[in-house]
């Protein structure tokens, strides 16, 4: 369906639905983050069963989500060793899997991937070579330095899978500094013969329609690279196009494992690959809070994998060409170009459009300053920019209430998805801080000489000790993440790490809740914001 | 994973819906019991807070492997004995009433040390003492002379004369020395060289000062109240002949009979408050103009006698208590006069719902105020609680730790009682003191302040550790009223 995704240049109608869309997450964040003092004020004995009621979901939330933190994990493990080039190679030879791994891991490895083959089967859809498939990465690059530029380009020559099937992308914006520009075209000169072939595109400012965002530059550069495409006859449909940010470095598998997958892939032009982004870059140079706010985010995409049918594009990830210009490229006009793309491609393709995790990591940056005052100033406004993904949710029920060839499933699984997600990320860490301070708001009240007002305490005490359970193995799973410290106290840093987690409450409310609540409240209000660049290493 | 992931969904919400309605009606009290009458009861709980902490709890004679503080929860309507016992403390023991979905809350429950290690803070006997409430500091009297009387200042834990060196007041007799609550200012009417002087004296100031401010009243030796609100310094009012006069310590004025007719006055933090037989009124102590003036009703002043010399306290916006020396306790809320007895001291609670009061042989609570709601909807209004009524001669009570216990003097004996006291719970006796003199408490170091029975040195007892001090003010406490 044909649905012009974005904000501006709206008939009244749309113009008017959009506004009153843009309220709802803010408005259901301010209602429960008041709502529940105001009941607590108004009748105590209501609100210590909704508290009840809250903090049993929410422990069963987090044993969930752990168990699928853990499973996740384990899987991440188990792909580690796979030889994803010899997978790829006995695809090509059209023969049946065989096991080439030895050990627990290898074995599960090979159940998951036979599982995959018989979907692949089952699906009747005509297998394509690995020789015919093509890599763009488009890196589109805003004021980086040169020295992240670099690095990026030559984590792709690491690559375990044929350069000569990759072409790097450049994506300059005009406003680059000179240093940073010669050194991208110094790269394209040094490099070109490795790759298929290598880009550098400079993406001129002002044009009509686009606003000062990264899916801009992103765009420009794609639709340059369609023309190269179809002068050289390259099908879309052999194309997989990645968007890395300037500091991704892929894991050396990341290439073998995206083609293996769009390979397999029942539908694979109609499918974007999502890996396990991580922020090792610089992990041991920034500060704990940093550290486990970053971990968190790599955990929260861990777990996301393990739901498919709800899964978003996140930071990095990749998508086949041909969808990407069916749907015209990444909005011109959005902050929130990485999940944008999704629904965009949802909106377009009628639902019929999914994501595939891919058990690979991408390594970035955690954004950091020059000193810890700047560091969380630039955390915030990065995570701030996270949380402004908020601003899909009224274009796509916009685009929901458009679409009748949109199954009514597909349209609740994902709203319902988008409203909690949304108001669980604003309010869960206020919810959980003010759940422990209603007993004293409470203990000048006549509800104090209840048993209701001794048993509501004593069975929410319970349930945060439960959730200590929890907390113990995701600092574990989180230890076991983290690459190792150049140093020989390791050991001594990963205790360190360990006990960093007992941040995490403080942490979640300024680092999480807070920018997330913002974006939801300069929404509500029409307080649109614009792109900022996070400040990651010095170059 | 997918299918996995909707199965575990599915399971949790499942677990989520069982578990959740079963939360509730445990946290309600509800126990489940299959073959019993009632296979669904109701229940109380009982939570108490010792001070120190970490006590044996015993519960009709069976020991809780939980110590305190606890919460004794499931417990079935009836009586129950609750003892709570800690190695080098005298034990506590009640019976407590549970009543189905109620909390009986013991909070905080101080257990007394079996050993008393009282410390003596002077060699020198003293014949008196006055605390200032809510100050650091207790006036000691050796005489009746100026210089016979001291200071404690609790916090350093030393002993001075409030008048320093020669001065030509030193063997003036003291007639009356006038104080405040939470001002460390006070000022004594003297009689030197057959003149009577009034002096201010600040006993914080350690140059020991005193000023004579004698000149800013009319006829001193007719003075038979002064009275300042706490830390303002600018304003006295006097009260002399039924009238009140105005003394200005910043432009060194006074304003004679600045009220006439005057049978009672009080003062609040901006105007004074002045009954005659037939109304109250406000006047401003800034501007001296009348802000409110209330008649009596007639029913009041049946019970007002214009005869004596009232004090009034403004307690909350519209709550006034009237009260005289000898013993009349009026507040402006049916039926007015809430006894017959004389009382003979009262203290209202920083809370302002309550107000501790005492006559010779009995000692109570008066809720004025309440923001309870009560199943029944016949208002009850006011009501004397009697926490203890076997005393033989009350001399003073102090209410302590946010208002949920009773400290009191009967004759020389010190006791503590708690407000919410149960069957069977006795007032526990602390110590004595000297003849005809007063203990104090200050609530802030957990400590006692008293003149030795036998030499009239000054003693003090720590009741309440430091650490466990600081617990005990921390402490979410639950304000205690009457039931």
């Amino acid at each position: 369906m044909s649905f012009k995704y974005s904000r501006n240049n709206l008939s009244k109608k749309e113009k008017r639905r959009q506004r009153v869309l843009e309220k709802i997450p803010g408005l259901l964040s301010w209602l429960m983050l008041l709502g529940v003092p105001a009941l607590s004020v108004l009748s105590p004995f209501w609100a210590a069963i909704v508290i009840i009621a809250f903090m049993l979901y929410w422990l069963l939330r987090i044993f969930y989500l752990t168990l699928f933190l853990v499973l996740s994990y384990f899987r991440l493990e188990c792909e580690k060793m796979t030889d994803w080039q010899s997978r790829i190679d006995s695809i090509d030879q059209g023969v049946n899997l065989k096991v080439y791994q030895r050990g627990l891991k290898g074995r599960l490895s090979e159940w998951f991937l036979s599982e995959e083959i018989k979907l692949f089967k089952k699906s009747a859809v005509a297998p394509i070579s690995s020789k015919d498939i093509y890599h763009l990465v488009i890196v589109p690059v805003a004021n980086e330095s040169g020295k992240i530029i670099a690095e990026s380009i030559k984590g792709l020559l690491n690559s375990h899978f044929a350069t000569k099937q990759m072409i790097p992308c450049l994506a300059l914006e005009d406003s680059l500094d000179r240093e940073a520009r010669d050194i991208a075209f110094g790269l394209q000169e040094q490099y070109k013969s490795h790759f298929k072939d290598f880009f550098v595109i400079v993406h001129p400012k002002d044009i009509e329609g686009e606003a000062r965002v990264k899916g801009a530059n992103a765009t420009y550069a794609a639709k340059e690279a369609a023309k190269y495409f179809t002068e050289h006859e390259i099908p879309y449909d052999n194309v997989i196009v990645s968007c890395f940010d300037v500091d991704t470095i892929a894991d050396q598998n990341y290439f073998a494992c995206l083609t293996y997958s769009f390979m397999i892939h029942p539908d694979r032009q109609r499918a974007s690959y999502q890996p396990i982004p991580v922020f090792y870059n610089n992990i041991w140079e920034v500060p704990g809070f940093a550290r486990i706010l970053e971990m968190g985010a790599s955990f929260f995409e861990l777990i996301e994998v393990t739901n498919p049918e709800k899964l978003v594009t996140f930071s990095s990830h990749s998508m086949s060409f041909k969808a990407l210009t069916e749907i015209g490229y990444w909005p011109v006009d959005m902050i929130s170009d990485d999940s944008a793309v999704f629904w965009k491609a949802l909106l377009h393709y009628d639902g019929q459009y999914c994501v595939t995790p891919i058990y690979v990591t991408v390594s970035m940056d955690v954004t950091k300053g020059e000193n810890i005052w700047e560091t969380i100033t630039n955390l915030y406004k990065q995570k701030r920019r996270w949380a402004w993904g908020v601003e899909n949710f009224p274009i796509v029920m916009r685009g929901f209430m458009n679409n009748k060839n949109i199954s009514l499933r597909v349209k609740l699984r994902h709203s319902i998805k988008m409203i909690e997600g949304n108001l669980s990320w604003a309010t869960l860490p206020y919810l959980m801080i003010l759940v422990g301070w209603l007993p004293a708001l409470w203990s000048n009240n006549a509800f104090a000489d209840t048993a209701f007002y001794y048993g509501s305490k004593r069975v929410v005490s319970t349930i945060f000790t439960l959730s200590e359970i929890a907390l113990v193995t995701t600092i574990l799973v989180s230890v076991s993440l983290l690459p190792k410290k150049k140093s020989q106290y390791s050991f001594f840093w990963k205790i360190l790490h360990a006990l960093e987690w007992l941040l995490l409450p403080l942490v979640f409310i300024i680092f999480s809740a807070t920018p997330a609540l913002e974006s939801q409240t300069r929404l509500m209000l029409g307080q649109y914001m614009g792109f900022w660049v996070a400040k990651k290493r010095s170059s | 994973m997918l299918l996995l992931r909707k199965f575990v969904f599915y399971v949790f919400l499942c677990l989520f819906l069982v578990i959740c309605p079963m939360l509730i009606l445990y946290a309600l009290g509800y126990i489940f019991t299959p073959y019993g009458d009632d296979a669904l009861t109701r229940t109380g709980v009982i939570h108490l807070v010792s001070y120190p902490p970490s006590a044996t709890v015993l519960v009709n004679d069976k020991i809780n492997e939980e110590k305190t503080p606890i919460t004794l929860s499931s417990l079935k309507q009836g009586r129950y004995r609750i003892r709570v016992e800690k190695e080098d403390y005298l034990p506590w023991q009640a019976d407590i009433y549970i009543n189905p979905a109620r909390a009986e809350v013991v909070d905080p429950l101080i257990l007394i040390p079996r050993k008393k290690e009282f410390e003596k803070l002077s060699q020198t006997a003293f014949r008196d003492m006055v605390p200032i409430l809510k100050t650091n500091y207790v006036l000691l009297l050796q005489g009746k002379k100026v210089k016979d009387l001291s200071v404690l200042n609790i916090d350093k834990k030393d002993i001075d004369p409030v008048v320093q060196g020669e001065t030509l007041c030193a063997d003036a007799e003291i007639k009356d020395i006038y104080e405040q609550q939470n001002d460390t200012r006070i000022i004594l009417r003297v009689k030197c060289d057959g003149e009577t002087k009034v002096l201010a004296i600040d006993l914080k100031d350690d140059t020991k000062r005193y000023e004579d401010i004698t000149f800013l009243f009319k006829q001193p030796e007719k003075i038979k109240k002064i009275i300042w609100y706490p830390n303002s310094r600018r304003y006295l009012f006097s009260w002399r002949n039924d009238a009140i006069d105005k003394v200005d310590l910043e432009k060194k004025t006074m304003i004679s009979g600045w009220i006439d007719q005057v049978h009672g006055f009080g003062l609040t933090q901006d105007v004074v408050l002045a009954v005659n037989k037939d109304r109250m009124i406000e006047k401003k102590w800034s501007d001296d103009k009348i802000t409110e003036d209330y008649p009596m009703p007639l029913d009041f002043q049946s019970q007002f006698d214009s005869k004596k010399m009232y004090r009034v306290e403004k307690l909350t916006k519209n709550k006034y208590l009237f009260t005289t020396e000898d013993g009349d306790f009026l507040l402006n809320q049916m039926p007015y006069r809430f006894l017959n007895e004389a009382v003979k001291g009262y203290e209202i609670d920083r809370h302002h719902r309550n107000i501790l009061l005492w006559t010779e042989n009995k000692i109570g609570t008066l809720k004025y105020r309440d923001n309870r709601e009560y199943e029944n909807i016949f208002e009850k209004g006011p009501f004397i609680n009697w926490l203890y009524t076997r005393a033989s001669h009350l001399k003073i009570a102090f209410l302590a730790h946010d208002g949920s216990q009773v400290l009191f003097q009967d004759k020389k004996r010190v006791y503590l009682t708690r407000v919410e006291s149960y069957p069977n719970e006795r007032p526990m006796e602390f110590f004595q003191v000297l003849k005809n003199t007063l203990f104090y408490y200050s609530e802030e170091k957990g400590s006692f302040y008293f003149l030795d029975r036998k030499n009239g040195s000054v003693i003090t007892w720590k009741l309440i550790r430091d650490e466990n001090m600081l617990e005990l003010l921390a402490s979410e406490k639950k304000v205690s009223v009457a039931p």
